[in-house]
């Protein structure tokens, strides 16, 4: 088979929130992919007293080339948003009220996007804190829903939640429920949200990478720098040398019909072409989930391989092997015995790269391992609100000047969706982990 | 004739006017007018005289012009048409020059010996205006015509000179180039029959040349034939070389060169075939990927060098190659053999188990033993056997260093196989020198045992 130059898929980037920031700054500064060009957009809240530099300040002084890339970056791809003086103080709630109300600028910035036809969206924040847990959501149901902002219903939207360490207090984790619930489902009708949700747990790509640094500032810059080699081999077909026969881009919607939609990236970048054939490389990447899953659960699975050029010109790396290996991969590794419901393995071969380089988005896995970490945190921190006449207010011990005031209701609603969410998905994998069908029977029953 | 006529009517009228005057005026009247008219006549006259030896003069110059040009033409025609000579009959138009010449003679322009006479003064210069012009056409014509019978006796001869180079070509002789610009030459336009007779001239320059050329080759190869051979026959026939019969040259040179043939047909050959063996295998071992792709072009390119090699008279370029082949396996060895050096002490850092790295002991004296003053026999031999044994080695080598730099990655690999299954096998684990890193996993942790490609784990496999 010929490598045919495919119309390649064009990205933006969203982030909002701090951490979320980091990553995008982090990735344009380092990767300049043409799939991306300049569509990136940073967004957040600020207190007055703390300027935007401050969230980045740690990567300009580790590296000082990065400088001058933040000064461009901050002339038109910053955009600060809200009315309080304070920043959304930890609160999701007061993520979401102060991007509803300052719409009107975050929308100018999302313009300048220049979203069009069948782009997809990146769209990132931190789970456990307040701004872009808060408005992450409520902008992309917006942005899928405002004539004018995007091609409605043409655009997907790839969402990449980042779960707090294990460690983290107990509102970390309340925000962290409720903001993948709202990542999955927003509205009055709670219809689907984000086209895919990635999710990153701090504490297991620590765990993985084996870091051991103390600096709060370097852990961090540690495990983005992992999760910016996510989002490259998610853009990877759209640059840099690269060519593939297939875009996995156009079928990213493909999970909105099953129902279930979530993902964790599985990595293994920089493998020896020499040594590692393509199915060890896959083993390494699975082996290594950037959530703590059961991959024997997993039901849907896209895999991205991106190999040198030469190797694929001579044939130790091709596009049919790659899906044959995918396939034995599957039937052994994933849900079921047939494989899972939902596989797409793509292989790029890049004039740029020098290694191997795999990574299998896994989906439809049982969510069980992650709710089970935050459930008690969850809970302690639902039982500490003081409910008034069916209201809690959610206080800021730091910062006496934020307060707001979120209804019961919708809490339990969000409790309501994800646990349906998790039924759905459950239901999926058992499903799968059925029995083969009884041929012999069902064939008498079709009137054979 | 006017003059006359000017002159009496002159007298007439002063004599109408003098009886005019007698009659009207009386005697002494006249007696003036007489002296007036004598004195005029004197003035005049002197200045008749002087205006005309003036005009004489000038057309006698004009005369001297034509005739010189008229000689000159002559001249030049019958010299290119003597240089035609050995190519074409000339006589026909010798004598149409003769004759031409004779007419001129009898004209009384020039006298037997073409130097102008004195004679031709009195024609006028009208009259010998037409006659140069007259012989200029006729020597215009018949040049024209001898040019036409000139040009196929040239292409004829031109043939038959090319044929000859191409016969020396054919023979061996280092002369491509020569023939490409003879034919270059030899195509160039040419009108007039002056341009023909040049060009032959050039075409036999250049013939003279390349024979020379050949001569020398010749000479030289019978040279170094001496020592494969007798080359008396050779020498022989170089030395009856009379270069100025193009023939017989082109034969002699032919048959030297047939007989150097067969004096060196068997040297060349088998030495080729040697040579060619020697570089196949250095080739072969040349091949692994580690050596370097500008080591394997150098290689590659000496052999399409050598192929190309069939006749025995270039044995020099042969020789010459094998030089290029020694230095270059020379050089190569002691490039390889450093880069080995290196990378041991890095090696040796890892104090490696020999199971998975080995040194041959053996290089440094293999390496030592090349010696470039050898003969090529030996010193291919030995050569090769370094070359061997150093890409052997370096392979092992790259091999060691690609083992040590991935084992990190390769080792939780293993240790989940263990733990799935108790076992790993080659089938197990895709990745290439999996013996080697079992071997290495089974070395790092000692409760495991890896035999016949096999590593295993006392502890129980765990369930997943
Ligand atoms: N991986 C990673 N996680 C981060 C980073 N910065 C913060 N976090 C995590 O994100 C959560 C805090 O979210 P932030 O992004 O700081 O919060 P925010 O969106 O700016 O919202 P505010 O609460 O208004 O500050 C915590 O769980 C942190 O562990 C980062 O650079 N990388
Ligand atoms: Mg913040």
């Amino acid at each position: 088979m010929t490598d045919v130059d495919i119309d390649s898929t064009r990205w933006s980037i969203i982030a909002s929130g701090e951490g979320a920031n980091r990553i995008s700054f982090l990735y344009y500064a380092l990767h300049k992919n043409p799939a991306i060009g300049d569509r990136v957009l940073l967004l957040n809240t600020t207190t007055a007293d703390v300027k935007p530099e401050k969230t980045f300040e740690y990567m300009l002084t580790r590296d000082p080339n990065f400088q001058e890339v933040f000064d461009s970056v901050k002339r038109d791809k910053i955009c600060i948003f809200g009315k309080s003086p304070s920043g959304a103080g930890n609160n999701w709630k007061v993520g979401e009220n102060e991007a509803r109300e300052d719409f009107d600028t975050i929308r100018r910035y999302i313009s300048n996007l220049r979203l069009s036809g069948r782009d997809v969206i990146f769209c990132l924040t931190t789970l456990g804190g307040g701004t872009g847990n808060g408005s992450l959501p409520y902008l992309i149901n917006k942005i899928k829903s405002e004539r004018g902002l995007a091609s409605v219903g043409e655009n997907s939207f790839m969402a990449l939640g980042i779960i707090p360490y294990d460690f983290e207090p107990a509102q970390r984790f309340f925000n962290t429920v409720c903001g993948i619930t709202r990542l999955l489902k927003y509205g009055k009708e709670g219809k689907q949200n984000a086209d895919m949700l990635l999710l990153v747990d701090n504490s297991q790509v620590e765990k993985l990478l084996g870091i051991t640094e103390s600096s709060t500032t370097e852990r961090y810059y540690r495990i983005n720098e992992e999760i910016i080699n996510v989002v490259d081999m998610m853009i990877a077909p759209g640059g840099k040398g690269a060519k593939s026969t297939i875009d996995v881009a156009d079928y990213y919607q493909l999970p909105s019909n099953i129902g279930t939609y979530h993902f964790t990236p599985c990595m293994s970048v920089g493998n020896d072409p020499e040594i590692f054939g393509i199915d060890t490389a896959l083993d390494t990447a699975v082996d290594r989930p950037m959530t703590p899953i059961d991959p024997k659960t997993a039901t849907m699975a896209y895999i991205i391989a991106v190999a040198p050029q030469k190797y694929v010109d001579d044939g130790t790396f091709s596009q049919e092997d790659f899906e044959e290996i995918s396939r034995k991969w599957a039937i052994k590794n994933m849900a079921g015995s047939r494989g899972g419901i939902l596989r797409y393995s793509s292989l790029i071969a890049s004039d740029e790269s020098k290694t191997l380089d795999v990574m299998v988005l896994l989906g439809g896995f049982s969510l069980e391992k992650i709710i089970s970490n935050s459930l008690q945190k969850y809970y302690d921190f639902r039982e500490s609100l003081e409910v008034r006449s069916g209201e809690a207010e959610l206080a800021d011990d730091a910062d006496p000047r934020i307060r707001v005031k979120i209804n019961m209701k919708d809490i339990d609603t969000i409790e309501d969706r994800i646990k349906s969410y998790i039924a759905l998905t459950e239901e999926k994998i058992k499903q799968l982990k059925k029995k083969e069908i009884d041929m012999e029977k069902e064939l008498k029953d079709w009137g054979f | 004739m006017n003059e006359y006529l000017v002159t009496a009517l002159a007298i007439l009228i002063s004599i109408g006017i003098g009886f005019f005057l007698l009659l009207e005026f009386g005697v002494s009247w006249v007696g003036y007018f007489v002296i007036a008219v004598i004195s005029l006549s004197i003035i005049g006259s002197y200045f008749y005289a002087w205006w005309k030896t003036q005009s004489d003069k000038t057309v006698s110059k004009l005369k001297v012009e034509i005739l010189v040009k008229m000689k000159n033409e002559l001249l030049d025609m019958e010299k290119v048409v003597s240089s035609a000579e050995n190519l074409m009959e000339t006589a026909s138009y010798k004598q149409d020059i003769t004759l031409l010449v004779n007419n001129l003679i009898k004209l009384k322009f020039y006298n037997k010996e073409l130097k102008l006479s004195p004679g031709v003064e009195k024609y006028t210069l009208t009259f010998v205006e037409q006659q140069g012009r007259m012989t200029e056409q006729k020597l215009r014509t018949l040049g024209a015509m001898a040019a036409g019978s000139y040009r196929p006796k040239l292409d004829e001869y031109i043939d038959s000179l090319r044929s000859k180079l191409e016969r020396l070509l054919e023979a061996g002789y280092d002369i491509g180039r020569d023939l490409d610009s003879f034919n270059a030459a030899a195509t160039k336009p040419s009108k007039s029959l002056r341009d023909l007779v040049g060009k032959k001239e050039d075409l036999d320059g250049a013939m003279i040349k390349t024979l020379e050329k050949c001569v020398g080759e010749a000479t030289r190869l019978a040279t170094t034939s001496k020592d494969f051979g007798d080359t008396a026959n050779v020498e022989k026939e170089v030395k009856d070389i009379d270069q100025s019969n193009f023939e017989s040259t082109v034969s002699h040179l032919v048959t030297a060169r047939e007989g150097i043939k067969g004096i060196l047909n068997d040297t060349f050959v088998s030495q080729h075939q040697k040579l060619t063996l020697n570089v196949k295998r250095a080739q072969a071992i040349m091949a692994s990927e580690n050596v370097g792709a500008q080591k394997r072009r150098d290689i590659d390119e000496m052999r399409k060098a050598l192929g190309s090699m069939d006749d025995p008279g270039r044995i020099q370029e042969l020789k010459d190659l094998e030089v290029q082949f020694k230095t270059f396996t020379t050089n190569a060895i002691e490039d390889i053999h450093s880069k080995i050096q290196k990378m041991e002490k890095n090696i040796e850092f890892h104090k490696p188990d020999e199971r998975i790295w080995t040194l041959n002991a053996e290089i440094p004296a293999l390496v030592e033993h090349v010696d470039i003053s050898k003969k090529i026999d030996e010193f291919s031999k030995d050569a090769i056997n370094a070359l061997h044994a150093l890409v052997v080695q370096l392979d092992i080598d790259e091999a060691f260093m690609k083992i040590i730099e991935n084992y990190q990655k390769i080792e939780p690999l293993i240790k989940r196989k263990l733990e799935e299954s108790g076992k790993v096998t080659e089938d197990d684990l895709k990745v290439k020198y999996v013996e080697k890193f079992m071997l290495l996993y089974s070395l790092k942790n000692p409760e495991t045992k890896f035999k016949e490609n096999k590593l295993t784990s006392p502890k129980k496999a765990k369930k997943r």
